[in-house]
């Protein structure tokens, strides 16, 4: 996949995802904070306001897991466009960190380390996430197009 | 030469990937929940903008064309004054097509009182007067 079209994938997905949160997760989320602060709460609730009715078309995954999601999948695909033609070796560093800080951060809400509610579907999303951002990129891996380290 | 250029590209990579945890972090940052207490009084009393949210409603069910009905840009903090336990005043002004097809605006006011899992009564109200 082209540069060009895994940067407007990331910054598209990034974008829903945070989208879902401004327009139907509950205004007691810190960032509503920071949009008061920001002098845009005005335009913030309007927004919510004319949206508030089309959050009953979307089932509750859409608006409680998927974002979550979208920004991990967000992340990978963007690091696959960062490196793809910089360091197959530090891809997959970046690759592997960011899925195992996103896979224990679920998993430590479940043990009560990490503050928030662990729910499967969330892990599952993320697998899907996980999983399509390999299927996406997996070609220009597999075509070798990413480079081998420097030494 | 070319080691240097592809080191400089590396630290351009490692740039471009801290912007990418930097702004992912914000985002994980800003949807964590603001306090339990303001959660829990959320819940218990409601807020303003499902207060306005549901005052719309129930000022279209007197409308002649509810269909037809546009607040432009009121926000709910200009239109909704929390009087406290679950209580709201709305106040504001709808664009509606009366029984002749023309498009008037009125002035609505109307007391709502949350019930509690996502459900308003509307105690007093809704007043509709055309201006």
């Amino acid at each position: 996949m082209a540069r060009k079209t895994e940067i407007t994938i990331s910054i598209a997905t990034m974008f829903v995802g945070g989208m879902i949160y401004v327009l139907w997760r509950p205004d007691t989320l810190i960032m509503f904070s920071w949009f008061k602060t920001l002098g845009l709460q005005n335009s913030v609730e309007e927004l919510r306001r004319v949206a508030s009715p089309y959050a009953s078309i979307f089932p509750s995954w859409v608006i409680y897991a998927l974002p979550q999601a979208l920004w991990f999948f967000s992340g990978l695909v963007a690091f696959h466009s960062i490196w793809a033609t910089r360091s197959k070796k530090i891809y997959w560093i970046y690759f592997s960190g960011f899925v195992s800080i996103a896979f224990t951060t679920e998993f430590g809400q479940l043990l009560n380390v990490v503050p928030g509610h662990f729910d499967v579907s969330d892990v599952l999303w993320l697998l899907i996430a996980g999983i399509l951002a390999l299927i996406i990129t997996f070609p220009t891996i597999q075509k070798g197009v990413l480079r081998n380290d420097t030494r | 030469m070319i080691h240097g250029r592809k080191s400089k590209k590396l630290v351009v990579g490692h740039l471009l990937s801290t912007c990418v945890v930097g702004i992912l972090v914000l985002l994980a940052a800003g949807s964590a929940e603001e306090d339990p207490e303001t959660k829990a009084k959320r819940e218990k009393y409601g807020d303003k903008i499902s207060a306005f949210v549901m005052a719309q409603k129930f000022v279209e069910q007197n409308l002649k064309s509810p269909g037809s009905a546009e607040y432009g840009w009121q926000t709910a903090d200009e239109c909704v004054t929390e009087l406290g336990n679950g209580e709201y005043l709305v106040k504001g002004w709808v664009d509606a097509q009366n029984s002749f097809g023309a498009k008037i605006r009125n002035n609505f006011s109307l007391k709502l009182t949350y019930m509690g899992n996502d459900k308003w009564r509307c105690t007093e109200g809704p007043y509709i007067v055309g201006r």
